[in-house]
């Protein structure tokens, strides 16, 4: 189990042209800003290639791909390097900014490309489970998030009125 | 050691802040590690879905087009 061979994968993928852009989310995602916290499997957003003459884009050929380079399914995810991953399709403004503004990060050596800080945390934000409320008051402690960019990915994407009932809820005796 | 609630907290913001600091590469090792140690203490699967081969997953609707 190695997590940089999972991303070493992806990025082949990328190279092998099986998928257009990738970006890390999720705990994961966080995890290139914050300390780490356990989960369980790596989020990965996608743009998918619709196939010839479909309107339709599909995940088979991330699946066919993988299959013959000895990826294992399990239930929605394949297990790449030991670790379950799960493509995800960019759906909807906020996610498909995310992916778009992505960034690269050096592991060692690899290139990983992740969210923003700011964008894993309006998609918190905008997610809004118990564990998403607690990645974006971690990402706020941490002071990992310039506020002016991520104020304007709230405004851009109407998520002002969540925020202040976060910050109300959540922030109010902040010091 | 204190008992000093106050200085207990921030003895935790600064452990998790020194966590955050480190390099990626250990960050990521130890994503590793506390995955492996969350799957060692899990009680066991007891609906048997692992290893469920999905062929033909739920295609997803290409920005701007209707699903046909």
């Amino acid at each position: 189990m190695n997590i940089r061979n999972t991303i070493a994968a992806i990025n082949q993928m990328q190279t092998d042209g099986v998928i257009e852009r990738y970006a890390i989310g999720g705990a994961v995602g966080a995890t290139f800003y914050l300390e780490p916290v356990a989960t369980l499997d790596v989020d990965v957003f996608i743009s998918f290639r619709p196939e010839a003459g479909s309107l339709l884009a599909s995940p088979q050929a991330i699946f066919d791909y993988l299959k013959a380079r000895g990826g294992r399914m399990e239930g929605e995810y394949i297990v790449i390097a030991g670790w379950p991953v799960q493509f995800l399709p960019a759906a909807g403004p906020l996610v498909e900014e995310a992916l778009t503004q992505a960034i690269e990060k050096d592991v060692a050596g690899t290139t990983a490309r992740v969210f923003t800080a700011e964008h894993l945390a309006a998609i918190a934000l905008h997610t809004g489970r118990a564990k998403d409320k607690t990645r974006l008051f971690q990402f706020i402690e941490a002071g990992a998030l310039d506020p002016a960019r991520f104020q304007a990915i709230l405004s851009r994407h109407g998520l002002q009125e969540a925020w202040q009932r976060f910050e109300k809820q959540f922030l109010g005796d902040t010091p | 050691m204190t008992f000093n609630l106050s200085r207990i907290l921030q003895s935790k913001r600064d452990f998790r802040q020194r966590l955050a600091a480190r390099p990626i590469a250990e960050k990521l090792a130890l994503l590793d590690a506390l995955r492996e140690r969350a799957l060692a203490i899990r009680p066991a699967r007891s609906v048997p879905d692992a290893g469920v081969l999905r062929e033909k997953p739920l295609p997803y609707r290409v920005q701007g087009k209707p699903p046909e």
